[in-house]
C-alpha cells in the first residue's frame, strides 16, 4: 500500500468513526443530569483535549529525535505536529468557552487544566512564530526543536503548579464515573479523531518534506572538461 | 614522519540558508605548506575559512583536519586552530590586557611578556577596545594568534584596515609562522600581497574550485576571468 | 569556566551605565503599575508582589538581551566557541544574569515598601524568593537571549518564547512573595518554594544541555 493510500484510509476511518460517534452522542446518548443537552459538546471536547496532548507529546518526541539524528524527516514531522497541535488547542479553547458560558457562567477560568492549556497554546504558537522568522532550514529545525523540548518540559510543571489552586474544572472523568451510554460515543469519537489526526500529520509532514527537498537540493558537480 | 595532510576536503559543500555557497571542493594541504585562497567577493573564501576553523560544519561532503573528520569530536582540533576572521572577536568594553588575560586563561597558557609590544599596542594596554581604530583592533586580534600559537592558522583578509606598519607586522608574523613549520591559509583579494607569503594557491569563484597550483603562477587576470 | 565568569563580571562592571538604566526602567514600570491600579491603598498593598515580579520580568528582557549584544557585536562569540564549550559559555552568562536580576530585586524592595506600603518583615523569606525566582528566570532567559541575539527579529523573539516558558516560575514567585509579605497562616511556603526549586533544577540542566544547539552554527 502506498503511503497516500494509508493516509487516505486513516482519514476515511477517522471521519467515519467521528460521524458515528457524533450521531450517537448527539441523538442516542441521554442528556446529562445536571447540564442537560449542553453537555453533549463533551463528545467533541474531550477527544480534542486528549488528541492535543498526544500530538504535543509527539512533537516533543520528534524534536528530540531531530536533535539526536539530524534527519529532515523528523523536522517535517515536528513541524506537522506543532501546527496540528496548536490548531487543536485553539479549537479546545473555543469549545471550552462555548461549554463554559452556559454551565459556569464564564468563558474562562484559571484552574490547572485551563491554565496549562493557555500556556501550551502560547508557548507552541510562539515556536511556530519562531519557525517563520528563521530562514535557514537547519537553524530553523534545531532551534525550534530546542524550544519544543523546553516548552514540553514546562507542561507538567505548569499543571502541577496550578493544582495548588482550587479547581473549577470537572474532576477527571474516567469511564467509570460516566454513564456507560455516554462512554461509547466518547470512545468512538476519540478513536475517530485519532485516526483523522494520524492522516493529517502524515499529509502535513509530506508537505514539509517536499518543501525541504525542493529548497535544499545541491547543485551538481561540474564536469571536468 | 607524518605524511597525512593537515587538511583534506572531499566533495565539501556548504549551504547558507537556501543558497549553496561552497560546492564540491576537493583539495589537500600538507603540514607546513601555506595556501593562498583567492577569488572575488562572494566567492566563498570566508565561508571556507569558517569551515576549516570548525566553527561551521559542512552541509555535505567530507572535511578532515589533522587526520580526523570534523564530524567527530571537534575539541582537540579546535585547540590547534587559530582564526583571524573579518570580525576581530573583541569585547568593546574590555582593554587589551583584559583580552589577553581572558584568552590565555581560556587556553590554559601562561601569558608571555611583551606581546603587546610586538603588535605596538603597549601604550594603549589599559584602554577599552571601543576607543581603538579598526587597524588597532586587528593588531589586537593578531596578538591573540601570537599568544595561542596554533598549528593551523587561518587568516581572512588580514591586510584590510592596516596601515603600512601594520601590514609589515602581519607579513613578519606570517613569515615567522612559516619558519616554525606551521600551516597557514591566507584568504585575500590582494593577491600581490599574498603571493610572496604562500607556497600554493586555490582560486574560488561562485563557491567552486576553479584552479589550484603554485602561488607564483596565479595572476590577476586569472582571478578576474574566473568570476565571469 | 572561572575565566569566563571573570570576563562576565568585568563586562558587567564596565557596563555600569546599563545597570542604572535597568534599575530606572524597573522603577518606572513599578510607578506605572501603581498609577494604573488607582489610589486604593489596600488594593495596592495586595498587588505589590505581583507588580514586583512583573517589573523584574520586564526589566529582565532588557538585561538578557544586552548580555548577548557584547558577544555578537564583534564576533566575540566565535572566539569563545573555539576555546570553550557551549555549556560553560551558557552557564557563565546565566549565572551572571541571575546575580544581576537578584540584585535588581533586592534594590526594588525598598521602593516596593514605599510605593505600596508593603511590610518587609519576613526579609529572609523575601531574599530567598528573590534568589530562587530570579534563578528561574535567568536560565531560560539567557538561552532565549542567545537565540534572539543570533536571529533577525531579535526584539520579538525573546519575549515571545521566554514569557510563556517562565509562567510557573513567575506564579510561584508571586505566591511565595505574597506569603512573605502578608504572612503564611496555612503554611504553604514550603510548597511554592519546592516548586520553584524544581523548576530551577529542571530548566538549568535542560538549558545547559541544549546550549550547544543554539550557540554553535548549524
Amino acid at each position: 500500500m502506498t503511503r497516500q493510500r494509508v493516509a487516505a484510509a486513516f482519514a476515511l476511518v477517522g471521519l467515519g468513526l467521528l460521524s458515528w460517534g457524533s450521531y450517537l452522542g448527539l441523538w442516542v446518548a441521554p442528556p446529562d443530569r445536571y447540564m442537560g443537552d449542553v453537555q453533549r459538546i463533551m463528545y467533541v471536547h474531550v477527544p480534542t483535549a486528549w488528541l492535543a496532548l498526544v500530538v504535543f507529546m509527539l512533537a516533543f518526541v520528534y524534536a528530540l529525535l531531530f536533535l539526536i539524528r539530524r534527519t529532515w524527516r523528523w523536522d517535517a514531522l515536528h513541524e506537522a505536529t506543532l501546527e496540528i497541535g496548536v490548531l487543536y488547542t485553539a479549537l479546545l479553547c473555543i469549545q471550552g468557552a462555548l461549554w463554559g458560558k452556559p454551565t459556569w457562567g464564564v468563558y474562562w477560568a484559571w484552574d490547572p487544566r485551563l491554565t496549562t492549556v493557555a500556556v501550551m497554546l502560547l508557548s507552541f504558537a510562539g515556536i511556530l512564530s519562531l519557525r517563520h522568522f528563521l530562514d535557514d532550514p537547519l537553524r530553523r529545525a534545531s532551534w525550534s526543536a530546542t524550544a519544543t523540548i523546553l516548552a514540553s518540559a514546562n507542561v507538567p510543571v505548569v499543571y502541577y503548579s496550578v493544582r495548588w489552586w482550587n479547581s473549577l474544572h470537572q474532576l477527571q472523568s474516567t469511564p467509570k464515573t460516566v454513564n456507560s451510554a455516554m462512554v461509547e460515543p466518547l470512545r468512538i469519537n476519540a478513536f475517530g479523531l485519532l485516526a483523522l489526526t494520524i492522516a493529517l500529520i502524515m499529509i502535513r509532514s509530506w508537505i514539509a518534506e517536499a518543501r525541504r527537498r525542493r529548497d535544499l537540493a545541491p547543485p551538481l558537480p561540474e564536469i571536468e572538461a | 614522519m607524518n605524511l597525512q595532510p593537515i587538511i583534506r576536503a572531499d566533495g565539501l559543500c556548504r549551504r547558507q540558508g537556501l543558497r549553496w555557497v561552497l560546492v564540491h571542493l576537493n583539495f589537500e594541504l600538507q603540514t607546513g605548506e601555506s595556501l593562498l585562497l583567492a577569488g572575488g567577493n562572494g566567492a566563498g573564501k570566508s565561508t571556507l575559512l569558517r569551515l576549516l576553523s570548525t566553527l561551521t560544519p559542512p552541509s555535505q561532503g567530507e572535511l578532515e583536519l589533522f587526520g580526523t573528520s570534523v564530524k567527530v569530536n571537534r575539541r582537540p582540533q579546535r585547540n590547534r586552530i587559530g582564526l583571524l576572521g573579518h570580525t576581530n572577536q573583541l569585547y568593546p568594553e574590555l582593554t587589551p590586557s583584559d583580552h589577553l588575560q581572558l584568552w590565555s586563561r581560556l587556553a590554559g597558557m601562561e601569558l608571555p611578556k611583551g606581546l603587546l609590544d610586538r603588535v605596538e599596542l603597549a601604550d594603549r594596554a589599559h584602554d577599552p577596545a571601543r576607543t581603538f581604530s579598526a587597524g588597532m583592533c586587528k593588531r589586537l586580534a593578531l596578538a591573540r594568534l601570537m599568544l595561542l600559537n596554533p598549528d593551523l592558522i587561518l587568516l581572512d583578509e588580514p591586510f584590510g584596515q592596516l596601515d603600512a606598519q601594520g601590514v609589515s607586522l602581519m607579513q613578519e608574523a606570517v613569515e615567522s609562522w612559516r619558519a616554525q613549520g606551521k600551516t597557514v591559509v591566507l584568504a585575500t583579494h590582494l593577491i600581490e600581497r599574498g603571493k610572496p607569503l604562500c607556497d600554493r594557491a586555490l582560486l574560488l569563484a561562485h563557491g567552486r574550485l576553479k584552479w589550484t597550483g603554485p602561488a607564483a603562477e596565479l595572476s590577476a587576470s586569472m582571478v578576474a576571468g574566473a568570476d565571469s | 569556566m572561572m575565566a569566563l565568569l571573570h570576563k562576565e563580571f568585568l563586562l558587567a562592571w564596565r557596563g555600569r551605565a546599563r545597570v542604572a538604566a535597568s534599575l530606572t526602567f524597573a522603577a518606572a514600570t513599578l510607578l506605572m503599575f501603581s498609577f494604573s491600579a488607582g489610589a486604593d491603598g489596600r488594593l495596592l498593598q495586595r498587588l505589590a508582589p505581583g507588580f514586583l515580579w512583573l517589573a523584574i520580568l520586564l526589566a529582565s528582557t532588557l538585561t538578557l538581551q544586552a548580555s548577548f549584544d557584547a558577544e555578537t557585536q564583534d564576533g566575540a562569540l566565535d572566539g569563545l566557541i573555539l576555546s570553550a564549550s557551549a555549556a560553560s559559555i551558557f552557564y557563565a552568562k546565566a549565572l551572571t544574569n541571575w546575580l544581576f536580576l537578584a540584585a535588581l530585586g533586592f534594590v526594588l524592595l525598598p521602593l516596593i515598601a514605599a510605593l505600596f506600603d508593603a511590610q518587609l518583615g519576613a526579609l529572609d523569606r523575601l531574599m530567598s524568593v528573590l534568589l530562587l525566582g530570579t534563578a528561574g528566570l535567568a536560565a531560560p532567559g539567557t538561552l532565549y537571549a542567545a537565540l534572539a541575539g543570533r536571529s533577525r527579529a531579535a526584539g520579538l523573539m525573546l519575549p515571545l518564547l521566554y514569557f510563556p516558558l517562565v509562567i510557573p516560575a513567575l506564579v510561584s514567585s508571586v505566591k511565595a512573595s505574597e506569603l512573605a509579605f502578608f504572612g503564611d497562616p496555612m503554611n504553604q511556603w514550603g510548597g511554592w518554594m519546592s516548586l520553584l526549586l524544581a523548576f530551577c533544577l529542571i530548566f538549568w540542566s535542560l538549558c545547559g544541555a541544549l546550549s550547544t544547539a543554539i550557540l554553535e552554527d548549524g
